[in-house]
């Protein structure tokens, strides 16, 4: 069982979200600019595919390591994951036009 | 968008990041003044590629091997609220003043950096004795060069926490903040150096992607020229931390201040004209 302190699976768990992310965004991106190059209309849904795939990386690292925690039964992570989660969630509602502050 | 152009972007991401890399200050305090004053974009879209380069080179520098043993992660997941938090105080706060008012502020926030570099306080904060308690937001790790464990406990965590808010609100001009945090992490909170910067790099990711969000729905992001200087940025990521083994540490601190200083006071006495 791992504890509280363990780390392992979650450091390498994350390396590999980082590596397959950069590699999954760097090829659409390539292609995207390519595409733009060539004057396909389509190049800008990639390239924004792209840039989408970017920040998935750490949106995916964030909640991969909330569940990791919970599953350690590692309060503090999971609390402090919690509240990063809140802020982003509460940016993305703001962005989508769900949520109006000022 | 042309060839040229697009090629023109994508050197200049490579220089920016492979100097951000060789100096450890990130590519921003380069990319921003590049997209701005020579490319000609607001300093909105500037800084708003910018920020979507520092997903990108923070998720490189952390998938490096071993990298993410020298993280702390609860530390920088605490540390992640107060960045993000302060990173969309300050996109409020900064879209309330004018654009001048934002770039002169971001002119003196490079002077204040150099200063940083120049009066930086080198000391180790480790406790050799592996049977010492950490606290919950300390933390240990095997070192290669001596071959010991390096065990730290987070000393003054309203320190940490508030210069975390503080990086979070400089990310908003582009920057990853982690010059800001490093060095106030090291000297006054008691995190190595080493994991100081491991932790940072790995947190500047959500902080960008935070103000990206943002930034996307703002229109701040042109995809091309962003794509173009995310796949300069990490080529040049790749270089830089290459000849960064090879050089000496205190030539790459006088080049810095001189860059710093030079960039910043472009912002300052430009804003007079």
């Amino acid at each position: 069982m791992t504890g509280a302190r363990d780390f392992d699976r979650l450091e390498s768990l994350l390396t590999s979200i980082m590596r397959i992310g950069l590699a999954l965004s760097t090829i659409v991106l390539v292609a995207g600019l390519v595409m733009a190059l060539a004057g396909l209309p389509a190049s800008a849904t990639v390239l924004n595919t792209g840039i989408v795939l970017l920040m998935l990386i750490p949106a995916t690292r964030i909640v991969v390591s909330l569940i990791d925690a919970a599953l350690r039964r590692d309060a503090l992570l999971a609390f402090a994951t919690s509240i990063v989660i809140l802020v982003l969630a509460s940016q993305i509602a703001q962005a989508l036009g769900w949520l109006h502050f000022k | 968008m042309s060839l040229s152009l697009e090629l023109a972007t994508m050197l200049a991401g490579a220089v920016a990041g492979a100097l951000g890399a060789l100096l450890g200050v990130g590519g921003g305090v380069l990319l921003v003044p590049f997209l701005n004053l020579v490319m000609g974009l607001p300093f909105a879209s500037a800084s708003g590629i910018s920020l979507v380069t520092i997903i990108a080179t923070s998720s490189a520098s952390s998938a490096a091997k071993g990298r993410m043993h020298l993280v702390n992660l609860r530390l920088g997941m605490v540390l992640e609220i107060f960045t993000t938090t302060g990173g969309v105080f300050g996109f409020w706060w900064l879209g309330e003043r004018k654009n001048a008012t934002i770039e002169l502020m971001f002119g003196w926030t490079l002077v204040a950096i150099a200063l940083i570099v120049l009066s930086r306080i080198d000391k180790r904060n480790v406790i050799k004795d592996e049977s010492v308690d950490v606290g919950v937001l300390g933390g240990r790790y095997e070192e290669a060069e001596s071959g010991g464990v390096v065990s730290y406990r987070l000393r003054r965590p309203i320190v940490a926490f508030g210069v975390s808010f503080v990086a979070g609100i400089v990310s908003n001009f582009g920057l990853g903040g982690g010059i800001v945090k490093v060095p106030v992490l090291n000297a006054w909170c008691g995190v190595p150096i080493r994991t100081a910067a491991a932790t940072s790099s790995l947190m500047i990711g959500a902080t960008a992607l935070v103000l990206t969000i943002k930034n996307f729905r703002a229109g701040h992001i042109v995809p091309e020229l962003a794509a173009a200087t995310v796949l300069g940025v990490l080529m040049g990521t790749q270089i830089g931390m290459y000849v960064q083994h090879r050089s000496k540490a205190k030539t790459h601190k006088i080049v810095m201040v001189t860059l710093l200083l030079s960039v910043g006071a472009l912002y300052i006495f430009r804003i007079g004209k």
